[in-house]
């Protein structure tokens, strides 16, 4: 094993020596420098002796100056130690010759470690930068810009005119697809749905990851299937369970129309009614979704429960508290963060399934690029619009266990 | 003595029993309240059962459904005692799909671009996530910032103008749109599809590593490059599995990025997502095309079922390697993946 390793390294390292032109050249080099080191040397002890007698005899002049003073003579004194003993190295014809790739490693390794980080951090980030300016700023600038523009493309140009906010007008007042299909009404659609799902998501996938978390028969099994969702695509599967097959199947089971018949029955009858019906009711239709819809926040909640710390769950024990006290009061503020992120991933998911992508082909079919824009540009905003309502809301709650 | 408790054993009768459970379970405060505590477990855990295994059914109801569907003999169609259970068995509706689909053309595609597309988005984003947690500079908060501006934005909002620029790409003349080179110089840049999750995942991943350990590794005398490969990336197996799996997973079932990027999916580079989403809005003239329609007699190909049949077997075998991978790996997805990402908030 060593011998192999001292094998490596020498082949690794094959020493060149310069030849003699060259070590002319390093000879004439290194004198040049140390002559120069000389004389600043000799400049600075001069300096240095002024001071010191000065603060001696008056003790006047600053101590600190002095120090910094000796301590520029030490630094010179190891540099001319240092081309004393290349030179003799030079005399004796035995200089290697390095890569120009070993003398920016060595010089950079000379640099303080704090400053080394900054420099790796600029190199790992180069990356996410440059995408960043090619492929996404550009674009949403000009995405923005031309949300307030006519934007006509005639032949390979594409004519841009100013007319400020009416393409936005006109979407939000009279902008009708399909015939019947008008942009106010989805979006408004489209919230309300998101505010009612997004709750039951967060919730549900907080229970599902709670009962996931603990040991039992079988829990291997449940996990594997509980994460198929995030497999398995969505939309091939609900065009297919909707339509043809699906429906044949469904219309044969009848299972499903009983259950939320008897449901409503049963609300009705204990005296609970109105919206909360159609809530419950929905909730119950829309369980399959819900479930598709929650794999990657199971996911997370999952992770951030095996992350707590096992010795705030003993100590809690010691002190007598039952299981659901420790539920509330450890691992429901220990999930906050995590509840956040998996909030608004809910809301960025949801967003990629909006049925907006209707309006938008419609309006590039048009080649109308500019309302195409005011569509995309809006939409951009409803979503940060509630993020930021989400997020406002959710900060009181979040508990962070080590404040970093 | 030993006969006495015999005697008084046989002398037990119905009212003794039930006294005798009493006096063992019920007589203090402190048996009654753990007799409490037990049954109030056994059924919360009763209900926990029935709670996950129902939601397991609703899970896989439908691919329940499209295999039993898709394992049907196209005869069976047309008879209507058959709902669930197929009464004959065959891999007909498989073989009609897989030359639909153009099957292993499709597979070659796509298993190559979703590889490739997985390991550059590892690169991409692992590194931009170490910089945000541990390489900080003046201004990184700034970066932080952008990151979770991309993962904000929907990619319909830059799809327009990004199409336009990409096809005179920087003035240069050259067209990025339609090759698979684009998807992959994406992921590249960490702007590849939700890469900025994925960043935020490292982010907090490696947030989560304790301080000591990079400043041990310092006193040693290792450089920030050193200890990233060394020390941190070594622990961040799990974190990695985790967005290793997501990455392929998405990428394989993506058709929006995919087409909307890769003009060629449409025609010569096409994916199995892209081609079912291409086949199901017109199966009939798809499934004439491949020429199958002799092969059957009428009243088979008649009943509007048959077409949707054979989409649903479509959506089957595009979906099929992915599960079978996750089958044979999720063992390892779950002990050493997600349970192991230390991701916190």
């Amino acid at each position: 094993m060593i011998s192999k390793l001292k094998n490596n390294i020498s082949k690794n390292t094959k020493i060149k020596y310069a030849n003699d032109d060259e070590l002319l050249k390093i000879e004439r080099n290194i004198k040049s420098k140390l002559a120069k080191y000389h004389e600043k040397c000799e400049k600075l002890s001069a300096k240095y002796i002024i001071l010191a007698k000065r603060k001696q005899e008056t003790n006047k002049g600053n101590v600190k100056r002095i120090i910094n003073v000796s301590r520029q003579i030490q630094r010179i004194n190891t540099k001319i130690q240092r081309l004393v003993a290349n030179l003799n190295i030079v005399h004796e014809k035995k200089f290697i010759k390095r890569s120009i790739v070993y003398k920016i490693k060595k010089k950079f390794s000379e640099i303080p470690y704090n400053k080394q980080k900054i420099v790796w951090g600029i190199i790992f980030i180069t990356p996410w930068a440059l995408g960043f300016l090619l492929f996404f700023l550009p674009p949403i600038l000009k995405s923005f810009w031309w949300s307030f523009n006519d934007v006509v493309p005639s032949g390979t140009k594409i004519l841009v005119n100013f007319v400020g906010l009416k393409n936005y007008i006109e979407l939000f007042t009279q902008y009708v697809i399909d015939n019947n299909n008008i942009f106010n009404v989805q979006i408004l659609l489209f919230v309300q749905n998101l505010a009612i799902d997004l709750p039951i998501i967060l919730i549900f996938s907080l229970f599902i990851a709670v009962l996931l978390n603990t040991k039992f028969k079988g829990h291997q099994i449940v996990k594997a299937i509980f994460f198929i969702p995030v497999i398995y695509n969505i939309s091939i599967i609900s065009s297919t369970m909707s339509k043809g097959f699906g429906l044949y199947l469904e219309n044969n089971t009848t299972a499903n129309i009983l259950l939320t018949t008897q449901l409503t029955t049963f609300l009705m009858e204990i005296g609970i009614g109105g919206s909360f019906i159609d809530i419950v009711i929905g909730s119950v239709e829309r369980i399959f979704m819900i479930v598709n819809y929650s794999g990657i926040q199971i996911l997370l909640f999952i992770a951030a429960l095996q992350s707590i710390p096992n010795q705030l769950y003993e100590a809690a024990k010691v002190e007598g508290a039952t299981k659901y006290e420790t539920f509330w009061k450890i691992t429901i503020p220990m999930v906050t963060p995590i509840l956040l992120t998996a909030a608004i991933y809910t809301i960025i998911d949801s967003f990629a399934r909006a049925p907006i992508y209707r309006f938008l082909e419609y309006a590039v079919t048009e080649s109308r690029y500019g309302l195409a824009s005011s569509i995309a540009m809006s939409y951009f905003g409803i979503n940060l619009i509630i993020i930021l309502v989400v997020l406002g809301s959710l900060k009181g709650l979040v508990f962070y266990y080590d404040k970093r | 003595m030993i006969k006495d408790s015999t005697i008084k054993r046989s002398k037990v009768t119905l009212s003794n029993k039930y006294k005798n459970i009493y006096e063992k379970r019920f007589s203090s405060p402190l048996k009654r309240r753990l007799a409490v505590l037990k049954a109030s477990s056994s059924i919360v855990s009763l209900g926990k059962y029935v709670i996950l295994f129902g939601l397991s059914f609703i899970i896989l109801y439908p691919i329940i459904q499209q295999l039993a569907v898709a394992l049907r003999a196209p005869e069976d169609i047309n008879n209507p005692l058959v709902l669930w259970i197929p009464e004959k068995f065959s891999f007909k509706n498989f073989e009609i799909s897989m030359i639909i689909l153009d099957y292993w053309n499709a597979f070659k595609n796509t298993f190559k671009m979703s590889f490739i597309v997985m390991f550059l988005q590892l690169f991409s984003t692992s590194l931009a996530g170490y910089m945000l947690a541990r390489l900080r500079f003046k201004g990184s908060g700034i970066i932080f910032a952008l990151v979770m501006f991309t993962i904000i934005v929907p990619q319909t909002t830059i799809e327009l103008p990004l199409k336009l620029s990409l096809t005179n790409f920087l003035n240069t003349g050259v067209n990025l749109l339609g090759k698979s080179t684009t998807l992959y110089l994406f992921a590249g840049l960490g702007m590849g599809l939700k890469s900025g999750i994925f960043i935020y995942l490292f982010r907090q991943f490696f947030r989560g590593v304790p301080e000591e350990l990079e400043e041990a590794a310092y006193v040693d005398g290792a450089s920030p490059i050193q200890v990233f490969y060394k020390i941190m990336l070594p622990n961040a197996k799990g974190v990695m599995i985790t967005v290793a799996i997501l990455a392929f997973v998405w990428q394989w079932n993506d058709s929006y990025f995919t087409s909307v990027f890769v003009t060629d999916a449409n025609v010569t580079l096409q994916t199995l997502t892209t081609k079912m989403m291409g086949i199901s809005g017109n199966i009939q003239s798809a499934i004439s095309q491949a020429g199958v329609w002799q092969l059957f007699d009428q009243d088979v190909t008649k009943n509007p079922l048959f077409t949707s049949m054979i989409l649903n077997t479509s959506g089957v075998i595009a979906m099929l390697p992915l599960l079978l991978m996750y089958v044979l790996l999720q063992k390892k997805l779950f002990t050493e993946g997600i349970e192991r990402s230390g991701i916190v908030g």
